[in-house]
């Protein structure tokens, strides 16, 4: 946690929710909006409010931000499993294809939700079958439970999902063509 | 010849172990929902496994193995097939070429089955021991069933051959077709002045019943000679129509 403004502000990653984190980097990558309010934008989305920046000083603004962004680097260690409303959840770090094409229809469509519907896919809820598991609208409010969480549970997995499709990714996007033959004997 | 993976799937290990109607299925494939959807779309057509439990590292291993579906199916293909031999090019009949047409543009790889359908023929040998074709008088899409079986390196090249017909043909009567105009975008569509939007929709229409309004002229407005000119050969009758045309008759 850092300091501002008399306020506690999470900056790490066991600190943050993953509805916060969503929020940090959809606002992160928006480049249609200028650094400074950027910020106060993540700053908000952390209960800020922007007018409370109004008369503070743009180079003590920038310390903060930079102070805000300086988070140390620590290995979260893996959560394999997770208690929520009752009922268990257990992710392990494999990725089956069914796993593995939701997750890739996810990264296509970049829902404002997508790191909290990864985690809905990888942590599977012991007493469901893999039919209920996988069915969409068990998925959705899966992802809606587990957006309360901390994102130091989900960023472990993202990673390695990360690292795994980068890994496939030259036998996966080879598709065939369709185009005719060139010639003809 | 099927490949035994460790993972027990027989695999295809080249385009001939490939049916036509697999190719088609294959073709089908959305691939805007992602290189995984793909790959286990193809992995299913082509073995019938469903592998959605599989981990991903193995199912990558068995798509390591498909690199020779990278390039395109053999650029040959059988004159002969299933009894029957196929039509000449330049001696397609008018509503023949039509057809071809319409599956070609529509899509010639989903279409490739009623492709085959039309181009191959049975035949018999006449009174004079001359080579005659059926007439172009069966079911295509009952005829189209048979092809869905064979390799498709057997039909796949006469993708390109028809191609190749068509360009040169659309250029020798190039006057006759005239010239194809470019969608216009929505932007362009909204800058037309309402007589030149009028002129817009009366092109569409033209150009969406071409062939009929071709056909009802070559019948004098007799819709029940259509079938007979629909029969004639397509060389001859563009070759009419460009006489026509040059002598204004």
């Amino acid at each position: 946690m850092i300091t501002i403004l008399g306020r506690e502000i999470p900056n790490r990653l066991d600190e943050l929710t993953i509805e916060q984190f969503e929020n940090i980097t959809e606002l992160s990558n928006n480049k249609e909006i200028d650094p400074i309010d950027r910020h106060l934008q993540i700053f908000a989305s952390l209960g800020i409010p922007e007018k409370e920046f109004f008369d503070y000083d743009v180079a003590d603004f920038i310390e903060l931000v930079k102070e805000f962004n300086s988070s140390p680097k620590i290995e979260y260690p893996t959560i394999e499993t997770l208690e929520v409303e009752g009922y268990n959840y257990t992710a392990k770090m494999k990725l089956t294809v069914r796993d593995t094409k939701l997750i890739e229809k996810i990264a296509i469509n970049k829902p404002k939700g997508y790191v909290s519907e990864i985690a809905a896919i990888m942590f599977k809820r012991d007493d469901l079958t893999p039919t209920e598991h996988y069915a969409d609208a068990h998925i959705k409010y899966k992802a809606n439970l587990f957006k309360k969480l901390k994102a130091n549970i989900a960023i472990p997995y993202l990673m390695f999902i990360a690292t795994k499709i980068n890994h496939q990714v030259d036998a996966g996007s080879d598709t065939p063509t369709d185009s005719p033959a060139e010639a003809v004997e | 010849m099927l490949d035994q993976t460790p993972l027990q799937i027989a695999l295809p290990r080249q385009w001939s172990d490939v049916t036509v109607e697999q190719f088609i299925e294959v073709a089908k494939i959305d691939k805007t929902l992602g290189a995984w959807y793909y790959n286990s779309e193809v992995l299913y057509i082509l073995t019938g496994e469903d592998i959605d439990d599989m981990d991903i590292d193995e199912c990558t291993q068995i798509v390591s193995k498909f690199k020779w579906a990278l390039s395109q199916p053999s650029t040959k293909y059988k004159h002969e097939l299933l009894g029957m031999q196929i039509k000449p090019l330049a001696k397609l009949c008018l509503f023949e070429y039509i057809d071809l047409d319409y599956y070609f543009t529509e899509n010639y790889v989903y279409n490739i089955d009623k492709i085959c359908a039309i181009l191959f023929r049975k035949s018999k040998l006449n009174e004079w021991d001359e080579v005659v074709l059926e007439p172009y008088e069966y079911d295509i899409n009952t005829r189209a069933e048979l092809f869905l079986d064979l390799p498709i390196t057997d039909v796949y090249g006469l993708i390109n051959e028809f191609l190749k017909f068509r360009d040169n043909f659309l250029k020798v009567y190039a006057n006759l077709f005239g010239e194809q105009d470019d969608e216009l975008s929505d932007e362009e569509k909204a800058k037309l002045t309402p007589e030149e939007k009028a002129e817009e929709e009366d092109e569409k229409k033209n150009s969406k019943w071409s062939w009929e309004r071709m056909i009802y002229g070559l019948t004098n407005n007799d819709i029940t000679k259509s079938e007979a000119v629909g029969a004639l050969p397509l060389t001859y009758v563009f070759n009419m129509l460009g006489m026509k045309k040059e002598l204004d008759i």
